[in-house]
């Protein structure tokens, strides 16, 4: 599903220019459930948002269900975004000013569905999550556990063929962590790719493999099953 | 998706109450301005631009200019000037001549209407001046000799809702007339007032044949009313007083330069009198639109609008916008650097960056719209305090949706380029890390607000001081405790004037409460209508180089005014009230050549068929407000007020005014049974003439006081949000042993720098700005150094109330608290 090739990635400022991806390569097959992990500013989240097509590599070559997307325009990485991609947040990223119901709406406000098909979607989903109940409720007014599953449920509504996930139980005391890796795991085994970002060797677990970076390169890589 | 939007929108101001109110009222204030003022300045551009063909109706104004350099701009022409080019030039289509007359309208036993604005002209008037009219069967419009043809209003005002045809009026209780006709009123925006028009072929007729004594027109079967013929001296020889205002309408297609370049040739063709033939004498033609806002000739037929007015107006209406709309940009630009998280979490749903614009235009279009809304009555009420409401021209709504849009829209775009578009390049940063919320436009946008306030402010202190000045200037006479009413018009032309006016005299001299009472043919506060540029020295050929103003007077004149006389003596009473001597002013002995005022004293001047002698010469003073520099004026001894209207002025001692006013009232009632005692204070009369300065300083101390509140209330937001941003700062500095005081400086300094750099940019264009505007006034105030001062130090004294109170808070609050939360 993904294959990147000697990716890159410099930040310049005035005095100098550091690199945050030194020629990275790997490959992630569809249906896997990849855990990047490595210490602070080893540029795990620059390339998650590459991965996501956020931002621009410097070089490399990013392959995407079989399309060179690295030199895509905004707008058809917008297309490819939020037809294919879902995001999870370790600060669950919800809008203060939507309700639950609101905010898992949105990706499917983004890509143009009906909007008696919207409300169906939503309802499944929330009622996956068990969150049916508090889809008035506004982010604000629910436990930590709850907004990240909100946040969960918003990433995958649009069933996304990938999510990634950054630090996904960063937020959360230990058995609302669980509980998230609990649906991340279902939604692997439904079919999904997940390429998580975590700190968490506990999380890192659940995965099918561990890849081990260090300055923007890949260091080491675990197979877990 | 729209209802997802406007959800959004709700909650967003909802949660941003203080934010949302400011950028509200902002545009409350910059709409209903804009509003009130676009409509005041469409009522004053669009004077004359209602009748049919405007753009072919001409004024032709007099041009004379004499060897000495003397020039003579006059509003009026001679008779002969519009009835030859009609005769000689084909491009002409009609043509008319008016004289206008104020008077007083009497129709059955009771009813009575004052200050009704009558005017004789040709039958032709209403071909020029076209308006629907309803006619009487029996008669055609300006064709009975006894005919009259009256305003829907004045008619309304007259008779109520009977039917005014042939019913009878009575002018200054003389001439009765028939109503012939009505003619649909002629909107507020035209130069021409006027209530009634009869024919000139009336006036003669009743000029010859209305017996004075007996109140009775005698019938003349044999009169006989010679057509007027341009190619006779007698139509190009009127005095000034008597003179019409002539009116052209050209053929569709005509260029008035074509007709204009034939003047000169034409003018050879008649009998000019050799004053005229020494003048240069040439014709203004002033397009009918353009007379109300560009015409500024003597004889004007009323008080004109005034360019540079407009001119101010627009500009107060662009800077007060530009201020609320600068204001409601900003507010919006920093409420949306607290929503980047909002929009990045959008973007990565999927939306598209032309989604979030859209969003964000939505919101901004929204606020303007619901802002607008409540603005329009505000705007309703502003308006209706100074133009009537049918005045209001529907198509403000096209100009105000436009500068909607164009607010809305920028006011989107400005922060979503500014701040949303180069921020997400950095990806899942913006939402997994503290967004960079600096925004360097909003120094620049304080900076905009206070410079234009501080203008504002400048220009209304500017004006106030010339206001002030003008009130508080020597003006040379005193109209303390003095009352004028116009003398009584029954007695216009009425030969027992003399012996009445001395009766009336008499009886008011008896009063304790009269100190003194005069007659005269203008008073100060009111306009000199005569002029006179053929006076001479006695035996000698030519005029003095100068036009002088006549002002006929009595002998108490100067004692009711306190006018000063500083050479010679007083006119003496005189049983008929006329004499031969005059009185002069110093200027008008300086431009008679007098090296001195004594100098002047019993020389013989020649007025019209009368050598006068000089008597007395009086001190300079102010006949008229400080925008007119002062006149030589020659007053003379007659009550030959021709047709215009006279005064009597009394002069009180302060004791029971009422109880003495209620006195005269008897005395003119007795004398003067069928006209009512309508008096005026002079010296409300004299500061009416500023009226129109006033109007405008309100106009601007107002827009001058909503800019700076308006500005507060945008620094206010600012200060806010960057309080609330560096409240982890401000923590850390407390905890390192800041001390409040300390904590406040910071904070306010920020902000008060960008007001001085205003207050320094606002100096030069303020005072170009007030210098400008008192170019107008022949005498003004200086601009002092202090002006600027008050301006400055007020913006940044308010400046730094609205932020120290938000300063404080946060320098006193406890920084555990903030550093918890980070």
């Amino acid at each position: 599903m993904i294959k990147i090739t000697d990716l890159e990635k410099y930040y310049k400022t005035e005095e100098l220019q550091t690199i945050a991806l030194n020629k990275l390569s790997f490959d992630v097959k569809k249906g896997e459930f990849v855990a990047i992990m490595g210490p602070s500013g080893c540029g795990k989240s620059t390339l998650l948002n590459i991965l996501g097509m956020l931002d621009d590599s410097d070089g490399g070559s990013f392959i995407f269900n079989g399309e060179e997307v690295i030199h895509y325009n905004e707008r058809k990485r917008a297309n490819i975004r939020k037809h294919n991609i879902g995001f999870v947040f370790q600060s669950f990223n919800l809008i203060d000013q939507l309700t639950v119901f609101e905010n898992v709406e949105l990706p499917l406000i983004y890509t143009g569905v009906k909007k008696a098909e919207r409300k169906k979607k939503v309802h499944e989903v929330l009622e996956k999550m068990q969150i049916m109940h508090r889809r008035k409720h506004f982010p604000q007014q629910l436990s930590g556990g709850q907004q990240q599953r909100v946040a969960v449920a918003r990433a995958v509504v649009n069933n996304p063929k990938l999510i990634l996930a950054d630090e996904p139980t960063g937020n959360l005391d230990s058995s609302n962590g669980n509980e998230v890796m609990d649906l991340l795991t279902e939604l692997n085994k439904q079919g999904t790719t997940i390429i998580m970002v975590t700190h968490s060797e506990h999380d890192a677990k659940f995965s099918h493999r561990i890849i081990r970076m260090l300055d923007g390169q890949k260091v080491i890589e675990n197979s877990l099953i | 998706m729209k209802s997802h939007i406007i959800n959004t929108i709700i909650r967003n101001l909802v949660k941003k109450k203080f934010l949302s109110l400011t950028k509200i009222l902002g545009l409350i204030i910059g709409y209903s301005i804009f509003m009130f003022l676009v409509v005041k300045i469409q009522h004053e551009t669009n004077y004359d631009q209602f009748w049919n063909h405007s753009e072919s109706v001409y004024r032709v104004a007099l041009d004379l200019k004499y060897e000495n350099g003397e020039q003579v701009k006059s509003a009026k022409n001679f008779h002969g000037a519009s009835e030859l080019l009609n005769l000689e030039l084909p491009e002409i289509l009609n043509h008319c001549n008016f004289n206008k007359d104020v008077v007083t309208i009497f129709s059955g036993s009771t009813q009575k209407i004052q200050d009704v604005d009558f005017v004789f002209s040709d039958p032709s008037f209403f071909d020029v001046f076209e308006r629907k009219i309803i006619k009487s069967e029996n008669t055609g419009v300006l064709k009975n000799i006894h005919g009259v043809v009256i305003s829907q209003s004045f008619a309304h005002k007259l008779f109520g809702n009977e039917n005014p045809l042939n019913k009878e009026i009575t002018v200054n209780e003389g001439w009765k007339f028939v109503v012939d006709a009505v003619f649909e009123d002629i909107p507020d925006n035209s130069h021409l007032k006027i209530d009634v028009v009869a024919t000139y072929k009336s006036l003669f007729y009743y000029m010859r044949n209305f017996d004075n004594t007996r109140q009775i027109l005698i019938d003349n079967p044999n009169f006989t009313y010679k057509q007027p013929d341009p190619y006779t001296v007698r139509r190009w020889r009127t005095p000034v007083a008597y003179r019409p205002y002539c009116y052209i309408k050209l053929k569709e297609g005509t260029n008035i330069n074509t007709v204009e370049s034939k003047v000169a040739a034409l003018l050879t063709k008649v009998p000019l009198p050799q004053n005229l033939k020494d003048s240069n004498m040439a014709f203004n033609f002033q397009p009918i639109k353009d007379i109300h806002l560009k015409s500024n000739l003597d004889h004007e037929i009323s008080a004109n609008g005034n360019t540079k007015q407009v001119l101010f107006l627009s500009i107060i209406i662009f800077v007060v916008l530009f201020v609320c709309a600068i204001n409601f940009i900003s507010l919006n630009t920093i409420s949306n650097l607290e929503l980047l998280k909002n929009y990045a979490i959008r973007l990565f749903s999927g939306a598209t960056y032309t989604q979030i614009f859209q969003l964000m235009f939505v919101e901004s279009f929204l606020i303007n719209a619901l802002s607008l809304l409540i603005s329009l009555p505000i705007a309703y009420a502003l308006i209706t305090t100074q133009l009537p409401a049918h005045t209001i021209d529907l198509s403000i709504l096209l100009y105000v949706v436009f500068v909607l849009i164009l607010i809305a829209f920028s006011a989107a775009l400005i922060p979503f380029l500014s701040v949303v578009k180069n921020r997400f390049t950095s990806g899942l940063k913006i939402v997994g890390q503290k967004i960079n919320q600096n925004w360097r436009g909003q120094k620049l946008m304080v900076t905009a607000q206070f410079s234009i306030t501080i203008i504002l402010i400048v220009c209304t202190i500017g004006i106030y001081k010339q206001m002030q000045f003008m009130m508080q200037t020597d003006l040379g006479f005193n109209g303390k405790q003095t009352l004028f009413s116009f003398s009584p018009m029954t007695m216009n032309q009425h030969p027992d004037i003399p012996v009445k006016l001395s009766t009336f005299r008499n009886e008011l001299l008896t009063l304790k409460g009269v100190n003194s009472f005069s007659t005269s043919s203008s008073i100060p506060g009111q306009t000199t209508p005569r002029l006179n540029n053929q006076v001479k020295a006695v035996h000698t050929a030519g005029p003095f180089p100068a036009t002088f103003n006549e002002v006929s007077i009595d002998d108490a004149y100067l004692k009711t005014y306190n006018i000063k006389l500083i050479a010679g003596e007083n006119l003496s009473f005189q049983n008929d009230w006329v004499s031969n001597d005059i009185l002069i002013n110093q200027t008008a002995a300086k431009d008679m050549g007098f090296l001195s005022a004594n100098n002047a004293i019993g020389n013989r001047v020649t007025l019209g068929k009368h050598d006068c002698t000089i008597r007395g010469v009086i001190e300079d003073y102010h006949h008229t407000s400080l925008h007119n520099a002062i006149k030589p004026t020659i007053y003379a001894q007659n009550i030959r007020w021709d047709h215009s209207v006279g005064y009597y002025s009394f002069q009180l001692n302060s004791d029971n005014v009422t109880g003495t006013i209620s006195q005269i009232t008897q005395i003119w009632n007795r004398l003067y049974p069928k006209e009512e005692f309508i008096y005026n204070f002079s010296e409300a009369s004299f500061a009416s003439q500023y009226e129109s300065d006033q109007k405008f300083n309100q106009i601007l101390t107002y827009s001058a006081c909503l800019a700076l509140l308006v500005s507060c209330l945008g620094l206010l937001g600012l200060t806010l949000f960057n309080i609330k941003k560096r409240l982890k700062e401000i923590s850390i500095r407390k905890v390192s042993g800041a001390s409040v005081k300390q904590i406040i400086i910071m904070l306010n300094i920020d902000f008060i720098k960008w007001v001085l750099v205003a207050f320094v940019i606002s100096i030069p264009i303020s005072w170009y700005a007030i210098n400008t505007w008192l170019e107008d006034f022949a005498y003004r105030t200086s601009i002092d150094w202090w002006i600027f001062g008050i301006a400055g130090f007020a913006s940044i004294l308010i400046a730094l109330t609205t932020i120290s109170w938000q300063s404080f808070k946060a320098a006193t609050s406890n920084p555990v608290k903030a550093l918890k939360e980070e």
